[in-house]
């Protein structure tokens, strides 16, 4: 039920991406089939030229699609964000069963049919249009219908590089735990690779039928008529692709903080009397730095920590301004410009009951020393695991539990620890849950944690282009608190709201002027 | 397009001492065979005797080592490959009708090929169609697949026939076939060479097709012709390959004379 209460309420944006979907499947499902089946004919023929190609689209299907993605992103012309890289990664897919099938449908013909067409006097072009092509006809279908399923499961991905489609509401979903959401996607991709699969069935078994003499050819001109629709759908991808307006192109990575502060800067942004492309959701940090490289993206929110041993991959350090003025100067090299930070960390926050807190006047970390010994723990995998994290945590301050600390999931930890499951919890400083369960976050007194300050970066050929730019991406530095960030969080995970009003609410409350 | 009949009056395919190896073994080692219009030469002679290279030599699909090889009048290597093998009608073994096209669409394949209009495609078709003897009412729209072999060896014969070429190169076209129909088909095509008079070559492994079919026949042995000659004169040849090959037919009629 709240799936189509979701669906109704979405009903155009549904439709849109739906239509995007559609349309990067088809494109790409055509471009592998007028690639394909060449290449296919070509291995069939001379197995020694003709292999290599076979072999590449093997070794290309192994790569996860993601990291393609990440790989393709800087590259011209078939690089960048968008459809364009979509598309030719769903290319690179839908290859393999294209070229596979029409290898094995071309060698499947009868040599004396060949010999029989040549014996006519027909050439080598006429013998594979006439006898071998349309002989090969049905196994290449089916390899069309693997080639188009396979591009519909794979076309979620690309709402990732920010291409649409509806892996839209799964990415969207996942970063806002919201199942429902994840489901409005979900199943009617599920459902358009069924039909599609049916459809070409169809299509596959009726082929063979006019092979074998028991269906009639169809008309040309429906032929004709579906050759036209994918061309026309073709160039309208490449028109799109071409269209680039001076815009500035926001993006931001895909969890629920991340859209909130892209939409923040977007808002910012088209205060100024900017026109802003919105490129939210971007797949994780490997794709938003290469985007904002590739200058696919202008602007995002990075956090200082993140850059410095993510990005510029250097050990941790502790000293936040010596993070900060290596970072801005290794991007500075880079064309990229660090602005001042926005006012909040998003690093690891150590957590205690609020009760407890004040009945024992907890304020920092090297407070709760004395009491662990008879306290439990419960971490995140990832917090027990990390450099960064809790054994280097322990040693710092001489912290001894009662028992191992328990491992659990990140988002069940702050659940735990209110339900006195835990008493000692490491979260996210930034999580909506923390003020929501009344949790306290003690002080790292030892600095032990890297410095993660959320910083805008920017592309500074942008920020010369729009000379408003830079002004008003100054005016967010220092004006969100921690305790800002974890209200607009906890609206859009917990009270469900949406990022771009909980983003308006804020720049009211800042008196940026909203437009 | 440019043919004119009789130009060198009326031989229409002329072999001078074709020579041919494959792998260093002989296929044909020095065939002189003339074949003139209204001909029909049955070669005979064992499986692997070059009977089929020599045909290939014909329509260009192998070039003999020496030798020439002139079709009306002209050198293979002097035509385009495929104007000639659209002037050489092709019977195959096997038939190798094309399963994904109608009855119809397989006769008019060499017409296609010659750009002919489609009127005139649909009108030849329908008359190679009635020729032999399958209506093309009932049969133009069927595919291979509803034929019987002897119905789809007709088809073989009028897709051959169907460019109107001077010649005709038949590869064991009745092979496959039961008595019966073999020899219904084979007083079909008499009448039909009868009334069409092409220069007809046809290989066969069976004498007794060759004595019937011939106007000449012509033995083949170790990629020579050992002789070629009127079928009454084969049937009283002295060489000991000739009469290899019609022992069979000395036997049957033996057999036949003894159950009487």
């Amino acid at each position: 039920m709240r799936l189509l209460e979701f669906w109704h309420g979405h009903a155009a944006e549904f439709g849109a991406l739906l239509v995007q979907h559609l349309f990067l499947v088809s494109v790409s499902t055509a471009a592998a089939i007028a690639a394909g089946v060449p290449l296919g004919v070509l291995a069939a023929r001379r197995p020694r030229l003709g292999a290599p190609s076979v072999w590449l689209a093997n070794v290309a299907q192994t790569v996860p699609s993601l990291a393609m993605f990440g790989f393709l992103l800087p590259l011209p012309l078939i690089g960048g964000l968008g459809a364009r890289v979509a598309i030719t990664v769903l290319i690179v897919y839908a290859l393999l069963p294209v070229l596979r099938t029409t290898v094995a449908g071309i060698r499947s013909v009868d040599p004396a049919l060949v010999e029989a067409g040549t014996a006519l006097g027909m050439t080598p072009v006429q013998v594979l249009r006439q006898v071998e092509l349309p002989l090969a006809l049905p196994a290449i279908v089916a390899g069309i219908r693997v080639a188009a399923v396979v591009g519909v499961g794979t076309a979620t991905i690309a709402a990732a590089v920010g291409a649409g489609g509806l892996g839209e509401y799964i990415f969207r979903g996942l970063a806002m735990v919201d199942s429902t959401m994840i489901l409005a996607g979900a199943i009617p991709s599920a459902v358009l690779a069924l039909a599609i699969d049916g459809g070409l069935t169809l299509v596959e078994r009726h082929v063979r039928l006019v092979l074998t003499g028991r269906a009639a050819v169809p008309d040309r001109r429906v032929v004709v008529a579906a050759v036209a629709l994918v061309a026309i759908l073709a160039a309208a991808a490449a028109a799109i692709a071409a269209i680039r307006p001076s815009v500035v192109r926001v993006g931001s990575k895909n969890f629920t903080e991340q859209i909130i502060l892209g939409e923040i800067v977007a808002q910012a942004v088209e205060s100024a009397g900017l026109r802003v492309e919105r490129r939210l959701n971007l797949g994780g940090t490997f794709i938003a730095d290469r985007a904002l490289r590739a200058g696919e993206i202008d602007v995002y929110v990075e956090y200082s920590g993140t850059a410095y041993t993510a990005v510029l991959k250097q050990a941790p350090e502790t000293d936040s301004r010596r993070v900060l003025e290596s970072v801005r100067r290794a991007y500075g090299d880079a064309g990229l410009a660090v602005l001042a930070p926005l006012g909040f960390e998003n690093t690891f926050a150590i957590l205690v009951r609020g009760e407890d807190a004040r009945r024992l006047h907890l304020r920092t970390i090297s407070d709760v020393v004395p009491h662990a010994g008879q306290w439990r723990a419960g971490f995140g995998y990832e917090f027990l695991q990390r450099a960064d994290g809790y054994p280097g945590l322990a040693r710092t301050y001489g912290l001894r539990l009662a028992a191992p600390p328990r491992a659990m999931d990140l988002s069940l930890v702050y659940r735990a620890l209110a339900q006195k499951q835990i008493d000692l919890a490491a979260g996210d400083a930034t999580s909506g849950l923390i003020d929501a369960y009344d949790l306290t976050m003690l002080v790292d007194d030892r600095h032990y944690f890297p410095p993660y300050d959320a910083t805008i970066v920017a592309r500074r050929s942008a920020l010369l282009a729009h000379p408003r730019l830079k002004p008003v991406l100054d005016s967010l530095s220092g004006r969100i608190s921690i305790a800002e960030m974890r209200r607009m969080n906890h609206a859009v995970d917990a009270a469900r709201r949406d990022a771009a009003d909980v983003a308006r609410e804020f720049a009211g409350r800042l008196g940026l002027a909203p437009r | 397009m440019g043919y004119s009949p009789a130009v060198t009056d009326g031989v229409e395919i002329e072999l001078r001492g074709v020579c041919l190896r494959r792998g260093g073994v002989p296929v044909l080692d020095g065939v002189d065979l003339e074949i003139r219009s209204g001909e029909t030469v049955a070669l005979v002679g064992r499986s692997g005797t070059g009977k089929s290279s020599l045909l290939k030599v014909i329509n260009g699909l192998l070039r003999p080592d020496s030798g020439s090889v002139r079709i009306h009048g002209k050198s293979v290597d002097e035509w385009n490959p495929y104007d000639l093998r659209r002037r050489l009608g092709y019977v195959l073994q096997e038939v190798a009708l094309f399963p994904h096209l109608t009855i119809g669409q397989n006769v008019g394949i060499v017409p296609r090929l010659l750009n002919w209009d489609p009127t005139r495609i649909a009108r030849r078709t329908d008359d190679l169609l009635d020729l032999v003897g399958l209506p093309p009412g009932t049969f133009a729209a069927r595919t291979p697949a509803e034929l019987s072999g002897g119905q789809r060896q007709r088809v073989g014969v009028a897709r051959a026939l169907a460019g109107d070429p001077p010649i005709l190169l038949m590869d064991e076209p009745f092979g496959a076939l039961d008595p019966i129909t073999r020899g219904e088909i084979q007083g079909e095509f008499r009448r039909i060479q009868a009334r069409l008079r092409k220069a007809v070559l046809l290989v066969t492994h069976d004498m007794g097709e060759a004595l019937t079919l011939g106007t000449r026949v012509g033995v083949l042995a170790e990629g020579r012709l050992i002789a070629c000659d009127a079928p009454d004169r084969i049937a009283a040849h002295s060489d000991p390959h000739v009469r290899a090959l019609l022992q069979p037919l000395r036997d049957a009629t033996a057999a036949l004379g003894a159950s009487r």
